[in-house]
């Protein structure tokens, strides 16, 4: 046990989280090692100190301005819908040609098959790309996306 | 085990709209996460709005929950990103502020002093001692990172597992691990510089 080794073990230690053979040579290095009294004894107060450290608290008329505010939200549509704000509105598009991209590369021929007959002759990759995004907007196509993925992204079922 | 059935019991009813279950769920864990907002944010100012959002989007994501995650890892992931959030929001703030105003002292307007709730202990020194000792883990904890940050809160603060965090923040455990080590080495090297007799 050397003092870099100390140093990495003492939380681990403080935490009951090493092996008895560990704890003993932990314990024998801080016998005779001042450096690493002085770190264990930072480390305790440290530990100690975050475990004190106060808590703040709502205010307690707090619940009843969020009851306010849940009655005024909407109550949980059934399928995904966009809330209403720019940011949103304006990243539609993109994410369906980055979508249309992805798949088109991925899966050529069984896209291709799906699309309509006049997007596979052209050339012009942004009349493709409208197309395809519009095949995948009008496909049968029903993610169910984890809780998370609403939270994160603003969107409400 | 027994724990587990009445929350799953408690998300069902609030899932059929049951506001007296959802109320509970507030009960339960607006403290907690109160308390994780305003350390993130480093102040009770926007906390009550962004613990407000936390629940409305809980309201709203609840009929999704599949239980995957505990309930208290889900809230505590939602008010996680909406700190994340607002950390962002103010340093887009905090740039216009830089660039538009003349009077840079204005930009902290909002920041005013905020109490320090009390603590009890019977020895005056002592308690002198821990207060400074506090103060300054306080203020060491303040100049952590949002990432460092987190990790230490709910851990130390919270009592979340390692495996909680792990979902919660959306990191693999070892990054767990290895950032509340690199937290709290952070703040224990100001605490030793304070044991020292140096100024911190
Ligand atoms: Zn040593």
């Amino acid at each position: 046990m050397n003092c870099t080794h100390f140093e990495k073990q003492v939380w681990d230690y403080l935490e009951g989280r090493l092996s008895a053979s560990e704890r003993a040579a932990f314990e024998a290095h801080r016998a005779h090692c001042e450096h690493c009294q002085r770190v264990w004894e930072s480390a305790q107060h440290t530990v100690q100190a975050l475990r004190r450290l106060p808590r703040y608290r709502p205010a307690p008329d707090f619940r009843e301005r969020l009851q306010a505010r849940l009655r005024q939200a909407s109550p949980k549509p059934a399928r995904p819908r966009l809330r209403l704000g720019w940011k949103p509105l304006a990243l539609a598009p993109a994410l369906g040609l980055l979508i249309a991209f992805f798949w088109f590369y991925n899966e050529p021929q069984k896209n291709l098959t799906n699309l309509p007959p006049d997007a596979v002759g052209t050339d012009d990759y942004t009349e493709m790309c409208v197309q395809l995004h519009e095949t995948l907007e009008t496909a049968e196509w029903s993610p169910t996306p984890a809780a998370s993925y609403w939270v994160n992204t603003g969107y409400t079922r | 085990m027994e724990t587990i059935s009445a929350e799953t019991q408690l998300i069902e009813r609030a899932k059929q709209q049951d506001e007296s279950a959802f109320a509970q769920i507030v009960n339960l864990y607006a403290d907690k996460l109160y308390n994780y907002i305003v350390r993130m944010l480093g102040n009770p100012h926007d906390a009550e709005d962004v613990l407000q959002e936390v629940f409305l989007r809980a309201y709203q994501g609840l009929p999704s929950f599949d239980g995957r995650a505990s309930l208290s890892t889900w809230l505590f992931r939602i008010a996680h990103n909406l700190c994340i959030d607002h950390y962002r929001k103010q340093e887009r703030r905090v740039k216009t502020v830089s660039i538009y105003q003349d009077n840079p002292d204005e930009a902290d307007e909002g920041a005013e002093e905020w109490e320090f709730p009390d603590t009890q202990t019977p020895d005056p020194m002592q308690a002198v001692l821990d207060r400074e000792l506090q103060e300054v883990v306080e203020r060491a904890l303040e100049s952590l990172s949002p990432k460092l940050k987190s990790v230490l809160l709910l851990y130390d603060m919270e009592g979340l597992s390692y495996e909680e965090i792990s979902q919660s923040l959306g990191i693999p455990m070892g990054t767990v691990k290895s950032r509340l080590h690199l937290a709290r080495s952070e703040i224990q090297k100001k605490v030793a510089a304070y044991l020292r007799g140096e100024t911190v």
